[in-house]
This record gives C-alpha cells, sequence and structure tokens, in this order.
C-alpha cells in the first residue's frame, strides 16, 4: 500500500488537484510527459496568479533540480523553493530537498547531514522513497557512525509500503545476516518475492 | 457437491421470484423462530498469484511457504470446525507464476478449458471470489475468456462464455465505457443452508442470505493503462458501495460481505485512491470486510504496519472502525476467518457482535513446519504443472562455453558479459523507439556477480556449455529485479566504479603474510562494465575512493562531463548500495520489464551464444603490482581450470578446501601478473 501517493496527490493553489502518475510501462511515456506538461501547466499558472505557494515552490524546485549540477543560479533557487515548500509541511520537498543536500549541485556542496535532517522529515510522513534513502544513509554511515539497525528499521517501513528496493535490501540483509538480522533464507526469499510484486505496481516519484 | 448445490439455488432465483437476487421463501423464513442462532464462518483466500502448488518454477523446487495446495488443508479443516461457512476470494488469482504465464502467452488456454487456479478452486468450491489488480495484467479479452464472462467492452467480441468459475465473480466498481455498466455482476446475494439452534436446543436448516460485494483499486487504469485506457472506467469505493449496499438489502441480504482487493488508508477520501478499505468500513450496512492486495496479515497483535495502526483499527480484535476485517496474507500462506453468531429477531438476522472473532490462519505450525498439502490439488493440476516444467526446461539457445562466477572477483566475465549485453540492448531499443532525446548519448551497462561463493562452493551462478534454458537464465540474471536506464556523466562512471571497487581489502604489497583480497562488501554491489568501449583498473593497494585508475571511454581518457546512459536495475538506479548520485534522480527509463526476461529475450534472439562474441569482453583488470606476501580469495574447490579457461593466468590454487565445510578453497592471484 502506498498512502496517498498512488497519483502523485499533487495539491496546486489549495485545491486539490491530482495529475495523472508517472507509471512507466514500455511504450506508455507519454504518462510521464502528460505529468511533466501537468505540472508546467501548474506551475504557470501559479506564476501568473503571483503569490506561488508551497506546491508552487515544490514544483518549481523540482523543475529546476535539472540544470542544479551545473547551474550554481539553479541549485540556489531549486534549494530555496524546496526548503520554502518542505517547511510548509510538503514531504515531497523535504525528500527532494534532502535529495540535493545528499548529492550536492553547482556551488552547493554536499551536506550530509542537512541531507539526513530532510529525508527524515519525508520518512516520518511515510514517503517510502525518503524511507529507503535514509536507510541507505544510516546503514552506510554517511552522517556519523553507521546504524544498520536504525537503517533496517527505516527499510521495513519502506517495505510496509511495497517498496520493492527496500523489500531486496532486507532480503540480502536476511540471506547475510547483516543489519541485526540473523540470517533467515526463508525471510529472504519472503522479501525477495515481495520485492517482485512490489515491481508490479510501481509507485512514481513523489 | 456444494458447488452445485450453490448454483441450483442461484438458478432457481429468477425462475421462482424473478426478482434478481433474491430467491426469499416465506414459508421457509417464517419457520424459523424468534431466539433462533446459528455460527458461520467466512474464509477468505486472498493474494494466491496463481500459487497453486507449493512449487518455486524457477528453481524447479518445491517450496512449502506457499501454494494453494496447503491452504486448501486449512480449508479443509476450517470447514469441520464451521460447518456453516462461506468460501470467498479476494482477487489477485490469475496471475503471477511460469504456470499462469505458460497458460496465458506461452500456449493460450483453449475456451473449453479452464484455468489450472480455477480448476482447484472449483474442485473445493468456493461460494465467490472478488477481481483484484492483476486479473487485468494479461488484457480484457483473457480476462473474460478464463472467468467464463461475456464482457459488453469494446475489444472483446460478442461469444459463449467460456470455461470458468464455478462460482459467482463479483466487481462493482469497474464499468464498460461501451455499456456504463458494471464489467462483472456487481454483488450477488446467494442463499446458505446452515444449521442453526432453535430457542429450545433443537436444531434446524435455516436459510441464510449472504451478500457479496467487489471492488478493485481504482489505480488499476495507470497501471493496466495499455489494456484498459478508453474502455473501462472505474469508481471509487465508498460512493459504489452507497448505491449498492442498499439494494442489496432491499434483495433480502442477512448480511453484507465486501470482497475489497485494497488495503487500509485513512487519508482524505478520493474515488480514485489505491486503498480505500478504511473509508468503505464507515459505509452504513457492511457486516464484514474481506481486503488483500498488501500482502499482509490482519488482525495481527504485534503489527508495525502503518495501515494497521491507524485510527479506528483495531489490529486485535480486527475490526476497521468497528467492521470485523481479514486480510489472509498471500500466495496461499493463510486463510482469513471471521466467525459470525448470528440471532434471529423480528423476523431478521442481526450479527451478535460480541460473539464475533477474526483471525488469519497461517499454513506454518508453531514448529515452522508446514501443514501437510491437499494431495487432490497437485493430482488436479498435474498435466498443467508438468507442461510449465518442461516449458522452463525448453532450450532458449546454446553456449560454446562455461558461463559461471567462480572467477568473478577476480576478472572473469564469463556469466557477466550476457547480462550487460541484454540490458544495452534492451535500452538502446528502448531510447530508439520511444527516448529519441537520448538517441545520440552512447549506452553502457553494468552488472554483478549476484551468486559469489558468499552461501558457499554452491553458491556461484554454472551454466554448463551445450543448450541454455530458461532456469539458467534464472541463474544467470538470480534477482526479480527490473531494468532501469540512468544518464550519468564521465565522472559520476568514476564514482560509480569507486564504490564497486569497495569489494575489495586494500593489499599492503610490502606485507609478507597472506592478504585476503575480498572484503564483506557484497557481490551483488560488485558492479562491473564489459564493453570493448570502456576500460579500467582497480588498483586495490589504495584507499577506497582512489581506486579507479586509467578509465578510458573509446581509447581515451573518459571525459568527466560527458553524458552516457547506464543499463542497471531497479535496486541500483533507486538509490541501493549508496553509489554516488545515484537516487532515482537519475532515471531515464523505469521499465516494467524484469532484466531476467531482457535476458531470456536476447538469448533467443542470439541463439548461440560464444565465449569470444559473449563471455571475454573484460572492461576491467587489477593494476600491476608486486606484493610480498600472497594475496587470496576464495572460490569453490577445484575448478581452477575455469580460471585458466578465462585467460586468468595469474591465479594458483592453494588448497582443496579451505576448512570451513562450505565446499570452498583458497586461491592466490599474482598482482604482478
Amino acid at each position: 500500500m502506498r498512502r496517498g501517493l498512488a497519483f502523485g496527490g499533487l495539491e496546486f493553489a489549495g485545491r486539490p488537484r491530482r495529475v495523472p502518475a508517472c507509471v512507466m510501462r514500455a511504450g506508455e511515456v507519454l504518462a510521464c510527459v502528460a505529468l511533466a506538461t501537468a505540472l508546467a501547466t501548474a506551475l504557470a499558472t501559479a506564476l501568473s496568479a503571483g503569490a506561488p505557494d508551497a506546491s508552487t515552490e515544490l514544483a518549481s524546485g523540482k523543475a529546476l533540480l535539472a540544470g542544479a549540477a551545473s547551474s550554481a543560479a539553479d541549485a540556489k533557487a531549486a534549494q530555496a523553493h524546496l526548503q520554502r515548500a518542505a517547511e510548509h509541511g510538503l514531504p515531497a520537498a523535504a525528500f527532494h530537498l534532502g535529495l540535493l543536500y545528499r548529492r550536492g549541485a553547482a556551488g552547493l556542496p554536499a551536506d550530509k547531514t542537512q541531507a539526513m535532517k530532510w529525508l527524515r522529515v519525508a520518512a516520518e510522513a511515510e514517503l517510502p522513497d525518503a524511507q529507503f534513502i535514509l536507510g541507505q544513509m544510516l546503514m552506510n554511515g554517511e552522517a556519523g557512525a553507521a546504524d544498520g539497525v536504525e537503517a533496517r528499521r527505516w527499510f521495513e517501513r519502506a517495505a510496509e509500503h511495497e517498496h520493492a528496493a527496500a523489500h531486496f535490501e532486507l532480503a540480502m540483509a536476511y540471506r547475510r545476516g547483516a543489519l541485526g538480522l540473523p540470517p533467515d533464507e526463508a525471510e529472504a526469499q519472503r522479501h525477495l518475492m515481495e520485492a517482485e510484486h512490489g515491481l508490479s505496481h510501481r509507485a512514481p516519484i513523489p | 457437491m456444494r458447488t452445485t448445490h450453490l448454483f441450483l439455488a442461484l438458478l432457481a432465483v429468477p425462475i421462482l421470484h424473478g426478482c434478481g437476487g433474491s430467491d426469499d421463501t416465506p414459508s421457509q423464513a417464517q419457520s424459523v423462530p424468534e431466539g433462533t442462532r446459528t455460527t458461520l464462518a467466512l474464509l477468505e483466500t486472498t493474494d494466491l498469484h496463481s500459487n497453486v502448488q507449493s512449487y518455486d518454477y524457477f528453481k524447479l523446487a518445491e517450496d512449502k511457504s506457499i501454494g494453494f495446495e496447503r491452504v486448501a488443508t486449512l480449508i479443509k479443516t476450517a470447514r469441520t470446525e464451521f460447518p456453516n461457512n462461506v468460501l470467498l476470494d479476494n482477487g489477485d488469482t490469475i496471475q503471477g507464476t511460469a504456470l499462469s504465464d505458460y497458460q496465458a502467452q506461452v500456449k493460450p488456454l483453449a475456451c473449453s478449458e479452464t484455468l489450472a487456479m480455477y480448476k482447484v478452486m472449483n474442485a473445493i468450491g468456493y461460494d465467490g471470489g472478488g477481481i483484484g489488480n492483476h486479473e487485468f495484467n494479461y488484457g480484457l479479452p483473457y480476462l473474460n475468456q478464463v472467468t467464463g464472462s461475456q464482457f459488453n467492452v469494446e475489444g472483446v467480441a460478442a461469444a459463449a462464455p467460456c470455461a470458468g468459475p464455478a462460482f459467482p465473480q463479483v466487481l462493482a466498481n469497474v464499468s464498460s465505457v461501451k455499456s456504463g455498466a458494471p464489467l462483472f455482476a456487481p454483488y450477488r446475494v446467494i442463499t446458505k443452508t446452515f444449521t442453526a439452534t432453535r430457542p429450545d436446543g433443537t436444531t434446524a436448516n435455516v436459510p441464510v442470505k449472504i451478500g457479496i460485494i467487489g471492488f478493485t483499486p481504482p489505480t488499476i487504469m495507470a497501471w493496466d493503462k495499455r489494456w484498459l485506457d478508453g474502455k473501462v472506467t472505474t469508481q471509487g469505493l465508498v460512493e459504489t458501495a452507497q448505491k449498492y449496499v442498499p439494494e442489496m438489502r432491499a434483495k433480502g441480504a442477512d448480511l453484507v460481505v465486501a470482497i475489497s482487493h485494497g488495503g487500509l488508508d485513512n487519508s482524505t477520501y478520493a474515488a480514485d485512491m489505491e486503498n480505500g478499505n478504511w473509508h468503505l468500513s464507515k459505509v452504513a450496512g457492511i457486516d464484514a470486510m474481506l481486503i488483500g492486495h498488501s500482502h499482509q496479515i490482519f488482525p495481527a497483535a504485534t503489527s508495525t504496519v502503518p495501515q494497521f495502526n491507524l485510527p479506528g483499527v483495531d489490529k486485535v480484535k480486527g475490526t476497521v472502525n468497528g467492521v470485523p476485517t481479514v486480510m489472509a496474507n498471500f500466495w496461499g500462506k493463510h486463510l482469513g476467518v471471521i466467525k459470525l453468531e448470528l440471532a434471529y429477531a423480528s423476523g431478521k438476522w442481526t450479527v451478535d457482535t460480541t460473539k464475533t472473532t477474526v483471525e488469519a490462519r497461517s499454513t506454518q505450525n508453531a514448529d515452522k513446519s508446514y501443514v501437510a498439502a491437499d494431495p487432490s490439488v497437485a493430482t488436479a493440476i498435474a498435466a498443467e504443472h508438468a507442461a510449465t516444467i518442461d516449458y522452463v526446461k525448453t532450450p532458449i539457445g546454446s553456449t560454446d562455453f562455461r558461463m559461471n562466477t567462480y572467477f568473478a572477483d577476480v576478472g572473469d566475465v564469463s556469466a557477466i558479459q550476457i547480462v550487460n549485453q541484454a540490458q544495452a540492448k534492451y535500452v538502446a531499443d528502448t531510447i530508439a523507439t520511444n527516448l529519441p532525446q537520448y538517441q545520440a548519448l552512447p549506452v553502457l551497462s553494468v552488472s554483478a556477480p549476484f551468486k559469489s561463493g558468499f552461501g558457499g562452493g554452491n553458491d556461484f551462478t554454472d551454466v554448463a556449455q551445450g543448450n541454455v534454458a530458461i532456469n539458467n537464465a534464472a541463474d544467470l540474471y538470480l534477482y526479480p529485479n527490473t531494468i532501469y536506464a540512468v544518464k550519468v556523466k564521465g565522472s559520476d562512471i568514476q564514482a560509480w566504479l569507486e564504490t564497486a571497487a569497495k569489494r575489495f581489502n586494500r593489499i599492503d604489497p610490502a606485507a609478507t603474510a597472506d592478504q585476503a583480497l575480498v572484503s564483506s562488501f557484497p557481490g551483488y554491489n560488485f558492479d562491473m562494465f564489459t564493453s570493448p568501449d570502456l576500460h579500467y583498473e582497480i588498483d586495490v593497494t589504495q584507499a577506497v575512493g582512489s581506486r579507479i585508475k586509467n578509465l578510458t571511454y573509446k581509447g581515451a581518457a573518459i571525459d568527466p562531463n560527458a553524458d552516457f546512459i547506464v543499463a542497471t536495475n531497479n535496486y541500483r538506479a533507486s538509490g541501493g548500495g549508496s553509489f554516488p548520485g545515484l537516487d532515482g534522480s537519475k532515471t531515464i527509463y523505469a521499465s516494467p520489464d524484469a532484466n531476467r526476461d531482457a535476458l531470456i529475450g536476447y538469448i533467443k534472439a542470439a541463439k548461440t551464444l560464444s565465449l569470444v562474441g559473449n563471455g571475454s569482453a573484460r572492461s576491467w583488470s587489477f593494476t600491476k603490482v608486486a606484493t610480498a606476501g600472497r594475496v587470496t580469495f576464495k572460490s569453490a574447490a577445484g575448478q581452477l581450470a575455469l580460471a585458466t579457461a578465462a585467460g586468468l593466468a595469474n591465479v594458483s590454487s592453494i588448497n582443496s578446501d579451505d576448512g570451513s565445510g562450505k565446499g570452498l578453497a583458497d586461491y592466490a592471484i599474482d598482482l604482478s601478473r
């Protein structure tokens, strides 16, 4: 199950407006194009209205991410938009801000502490992609000492949302006896089955 | 026969009364004295996914943890305990194994044949079933055929119904665009004859009308867009239930049971929400919910699953906003059991809610063993099972070399290159067809030795020279990943390889004692390229992060700012293994197809695989360095000849048993050669 994420659940200008999911199947990239178009339209509408709200901030920030690696101006603007949206309580904005801090961008050195802070905000709001990346950071000790047990808890939470990669991570942990788990091949198999199933109906990136 | 009885009851409805769905028999009803009580059990299977037998078709081995043949045993036990029972399936029934693919796609089922899954369900006798999202995976004509339906929908020709389930299927929230009417019957009211106890203690047979209504996630429109777009529409659970439940009551339903394929979600209600059952539970008139889709167990007192820790959800008692609810896991691992006690008062049956119990029963016993399989199940589908195994063993090509990972850690690519070739071709083809904006970019691929000895000497990929079959493809690509393509810079490739090179310990050339080459970094994260265009060295004398040397693309140092497309899997592209910059943001294509299926397709097209063309393109080697002591690693015992065959002349055997008892031996690699 994926609470509230199935269709993106993006809200614009204070009224709920659902846009098509970016669910990609063979030959169906059009769904994603439709999503991008919907975002661009919403963005243009909001900008012309002159009063950007949190959702608009998120859309603006996401749109700028593509250029953030090479343009310091884009990176700075993306960060500012995402931060405002995240501070207004949009978990997707916290997620993208966290990723931006983790990757770093032009003129914006990676800051793993900030990355973990914002990913944790998104993860607490039950964004499985954020839970998975937060787990990765904890597993690898990217912002301090590695904490396999806490990493596993986040993978488990993401897995409860049918996050395939989280199930895969848990399968490997059970197979190898990692992340504080005893080796358990049956559990490893179960998580591989779940990973396979999760891949059959994926959520779009928030 | 139960099925026959049910069918006669259903057939009798319009003949006797002609009032659609009700077969009230006043004489019987009036003969039930006030205060008569009866106990019944609603039994649920869900998400069976065509796992009829306890069997893994890719491994060609038994898997006792799954399979309808074991939940069938639980059903029989429950029926002994509760002679008054109603057996219902929640959907996601006809898709999910090599058996279902075989029947749908390899040797399509004839109209006169019943699907293996439905065959065994018919034999045990179901009272009804719902429709899950995966029922739509093979398209509407197939669904119409195997369910014995007569869909009035675009793309399905009118014809006599084919063989199908001998029980009614209900689905209320999917409608045909063409007819505007629901694709399946939205609900049915079925009459069961139950034994009851009169107030004077005597027993009687009484009719009880069970209304069943089905729902599927409205999100099928995105998931199976290619089959459904423009042909059907979905409706929200709540408004659909509000429309039909009063109708069911009006037609005499004593009980209304929602068979809803989905989980629980208390976020703001939307007609397109995937898991609408928290809201559905609040629709007046629903006595019980059989749910599924999430592959979880409910009730479960200690569950940490967020959907079972919502307000209004009692994970101990098994209620959602007071409505008894069960979710019976998946693949035949559990049976859902809702026990209801009914009392007859004021001319109608009422649930005595103080007596309701809900449980999900596991096929696994307390001692971790599993209940015995019901032998009649395997017997019933013996031919289909055997045909599926034959299909999995059918040669899809041949190889002139032994494809193995015994020496993948030290450079052999005999089992890696074919995976990279298949992935790169799949992505290149996709770009050519659908993503013209990337057409100018080089397409590379990475893969890793998934089986690299962690579990011992048997935990290596090893496909013999000769015929290659589908089950060999599962050895070459062990995990159920799907293909993803990412767009990265040359600098990202360098960083990617630096992370992969964590596979090795740092080697001190001056140390005279033996040094183990391979670290605890997992083999599935040891990504490698196998392209004649790309070359690099791994210098294991350097610290992590500074090991990749002489990375070249087409003979020149790689341009850190050049763009590349790299084919990989969903785990890596989504951020698995913490490879720098890979966090989902670089994904340009998320394929629905499994890496393993792309590999099967590639081998089928290539027909013959050769060492020259498919197993020897080493993109990497160790930076040459003389070491004072031995550099050692482990592999399966007695396989040195394979290293030699792969051209790894610097590998030697130290012993034939490393003493671990796991079938491993010690080998050495001379890094100066």
